[in-house]
């Protein structure tokens, strides 16, 4: 009898362990998994945002493989609304009175006048890679009515709709007065990445990467 | 077999073991683990920081842009300090080096601090994190080739007319660029071409080591810069792309020898941009050339054969054309003044913009083709064949079979190809057709010459070849143009036309844009603006 119970006091032992254990191991997994995939996030954001601000043209198949291949372990596919991953490409510009004279949106004295947007952050492009799903741009989505086959805005609506306009935070345009700022005309290119997260209850609960770069 | 007394002693020693190396080893071991992956992790996003940032401020050097400051802008933007996904990084502390020269240097290193969670157990609260990025501008030389043909002055359709769309773009296109700092030039053409910026020296020398060029003035507010000649031209005439692709490649020349004897070298970006609603219809000639004429010998010419320094050369353009002018062409005729070699006083440049047909006229003047038969001067009747090269040299029959890798688009003559099946023969000196095939091989030749800087050998003095990128824009709101021909010219990646490949690897690549209306055709120049202003490495 007394031989029965000392045994018992392994897989006790052994139990107890387990009970502390295999949570902390599991929530190691899931944390390291989870830090992996937003360093491919990251990364993944970069290089894309690299690339677009580089003039690569990610309307053609080419070049969204390319990106594919680099966002593979994210699951990024070339196919909308496959995948697990997506990555959006935004060309933003302010409207100032070069843009509105751009649209023919002045008065006689070239001063703004129907520019709609004049003073506010607008998109002139937008390209969405993968699932669209998984996550949409901080900055916001132009209605997908404006956006061409090639990802362009017209200037017309870039200065008139008011869907158009975007939530960009820590550029400041063209400041005369202190010659800071963007420069007008110039444009600012946008790279956000995001794949879904590893997802284990109760370790991990799926929360999407994230990452957004400007150039 | 009862248990020993030192083994007894051990029961329960892996509880009391792990118990103890759990929170003494295992933990701390753990924490390091995640303290480490969270610093690589901001790591990473410093990097991806730093990296838009110097490409950001890099892509605006050349600009007016403050460059420390707007680096700083796009530093601040990337990393945001106190905000989530940053693991609460803090002192984020950039520093921003800006070199200037033609070739101009953004380089941007931060650093930053990442709170650690387990290791402050240890006293190490944080742990420093670096990174860095340059980034590199050089100044471009831009030669803008304007096709102001005829046709540029239908409609658009949305209440102007073509050339009056282009006017707008192509000066905005022109401002986007520094004075002071880039150089840039102008060349417009109709059934010739001329340099429409500078405007002096006049008439513009046609040899490479000439003066003139792209030059740094090109918006100085004067009624003869740049943008004010843009806003001059008229639309009138033929399609000189071989004239205007040829004078284009002269002026750069001239600029990179200037800059090069001025400054021991020369690093800008050399581009073409050329811009067309249309297909070539012009072919510049050199009818009696010494060792090459063309003239039958029962011309009547008093010079059928030019001697051998040219000094009664028969200069001039033979233009090609059907009923709405688009391919197939059912006339070839001349002989008309190439407006380059205008030595009229009074047909300054300016002029030029503003006269487009001012070259459709014979040339002056008339010694060479003193006693030519026809009435009038019409050197298709003084001819015994095509010739095998044109103007400047370049040959009009390369591969003896004719341009095969056309592909029109909105021809209005249904046309698909300027070639017809029917190979290139010089011997038919009056068949439209066969003038149709030198007039697209005498631009596709000359691009070739553009793209592998064909005339390097021959510039004294010279260094090094200039790497030059063509980039083209074909509108197509007004009628047909040929995005074989403009997608060969600009030698874009992946090109094939006609299940032909038209790209070749050892040559530089530039863009083609096709654009149908005025809004594709202001993002093709901004597209182009952008692509040339890109960073270069």
């Amino acid at each position: 009898m007394r031989r029965t119970s000392r045994s018992g006091g392994a897989y006790i032992e052994l139990a107890l362990l387990t009970l502390v254990l295999v949570p902390l191991m599991l929530g190691v997994i899931s944390c390291g998994l989870n830090m992996h995939l937003q360093l491919q996030t990251v990364q993944l954001a970069r290089d894309a945002g690299h690339m677009f601000a580089e003039y690569i043209d990610f309307t053609l198949l080419g070049n969204q493989q390319v990106l594919a291949a680099i966002g593979n372990t994210l699951g990024l596919s070339t196919t909308a609304g496959s995948g697990t991953a997506v990555v959006i490409l935004s060309n933003v510009r302010y409207v100032d009175v070069s843009a509105c004279t751009l649209a023919g949106k002045v008065d006689a004295h070239g001063n703004p006048s129907g520019c709609t947007n004049y003073g506010n952050w607008v998109f002139s492009t937008r390209i969405v890679i993968g699932n669209s799903s998984i996550r949409s741009s901080n900055l916001g989505t132009p209605p997908t009515s404006i956006v061409t086959s090639n990802g362009t805005i017209a200037i017309t609506d870039q200065v008139t709709n008011a869907n158009d306009v975007a939530s960009v935070t820590g550029i400041n345009p063209w400041n005369s007065t202190t010659d800071t700022g963007l420069p007008s005309g110039q444009m600012v290119y946008v790279a956000e990445a995001s794949a879904k997260g590893f997802h284990m209850p109760p370790f991990s609960a799926g929360t999407n990467t994230y990452a957004q770069v400007y150039f | 077999m009862f248990l020993k007394k030192s083994q007894r002693g051990q029961r329960g020693s892996l509880l009391v073991l792990t118990t103890i190396m759990v929170p003494v080893f295992l933990v701390p071991l753990i924490g390091l683990g995640i303290d480490a992956t969270v610093c690589y992790i901001v790591q990473a996003e410093l990097s991806a920081a730093v990296d838009g940032s110097a490409l950001g401020a890099g892509r605006l050097l050349s600009t007016n842009a403050n460059t420390t400051d707007i680096a700083t802008e796009f530093l601040n933007a990337n990393f945001r300090v106190g905000q989530g996904g940053f693991w609460g990084a803090y002192s984020l502390v950039p520093t921003i080096s800006v070199s200037t020269g033609t070739t101009k240097t953004v380089t941007v290193t931060a650093t930053a601090s990442v709170p650690l969670i387990f290791m402050r157990i240890l006293g190490q609260k944080s742990a420093p994190v670096a990174a860095t990025a340059t980034a590199t501008r050089r100044d471009a030389r831009v030669e803008l080739v304007i096709d102001r043909s005829g046709s540029m002055s239908d409609s658009d359709g949305e209440g102007s007319t073509v050339i009056q769309d282009l006017v707008t773009y192509a000066q905005g296109f022109t401002e986007q660029f520094t004075e002071g700092y880039d150089e840039l030039g102008l060349v417009a053409f109709s059934g010739s071409a001329v340099v429409g910026y500078p405007t002096s020296p006049w008439p513009a020398s046609l040899s490479a080591t000439g003066s003139g060029g792209p030059d740094t003035s090109f918006y100085s507010g004067t009624s003869s810069d740049m943008v004010h000649q843009i806003g001059n031209i008229q639309a009138g005439g033929g399609t000189a792309m071989g004239d205007a692709l040829a004078t284009a490649y002269v002026e750069l020349q001239k600029a990179h020898m200037r800059d090069l004897l001025a400054n021991g070298a020369d690093t800008r970006t050399n581009a073409i941009v050329l811009f067309t609603d249309g297909v070539p219809s012009s072919v510049v000639t050199y009818l009696n050339r010494n060792s090459n004429s063309v003239i039958s010998g029962s011309s009547n010419c008093s010079y059928p054969v030019d001697t051998a320094t040219p000094t009664n050369p028969m200069y001039g353009y033979i233009v090609q054309a059907s009923g709405n002018g688009n391919p197939p062409y059912t006339s070839a005729w001349g002989f008309y003044q190439m407006a380059s070699l205008d030595t009229n006083s009074g047909h300054t440049s300016a002029w030029y913009m503003a006269n487009p047909s001012g070259d459709y006229v014979s040339p002056s003047p008339s010694t060479p083709e003193k006693n030519c038969k026809s009435t009038g001067w019409n050197p298709l009747n003084n001819l015994s064949k095509i010739p095998s090269f044109d103007k400047y040299g370049y040959s009009l029959s390369p591969n003896g079979s004719g341009y095969q890798l056309s592909a029109f688009v909105n021809n209005p003559n249904g046309l698909t190809s300027i070639y017809n099946g029917t190979a290139f023969s010089t011997s038919n000196a009056t068949s439209a057709y066969q003038w149709g095939l030198a007039s697209w091989d005498e631009v596709d030749q000359v691009a070739q010459a553009i793209r592998t800087d064909a005339n390097y050998a021959n510039r004294s003095g010279d260094t090094s070849p200039m790497p030059i990128t063509i980039y083209t824009v074909g509108y197509t709101g007004d009628g047909g143009t040929d995005y074989g021909l403009l997608e060969k010219i600009a030698n874009i990646q992946g090109c094939s036309v006609n299940g032909i490949s038209c790209y070749n690897d050892n040559q530089q690549s530039g863009i083609y844009i096709q654009a149908s209306n005025k809004t594709a055709l202001a993002n093709a120049f901004s597209v182009i603006a952008t692509a040339i202003l890109r960073l270069s490495h």
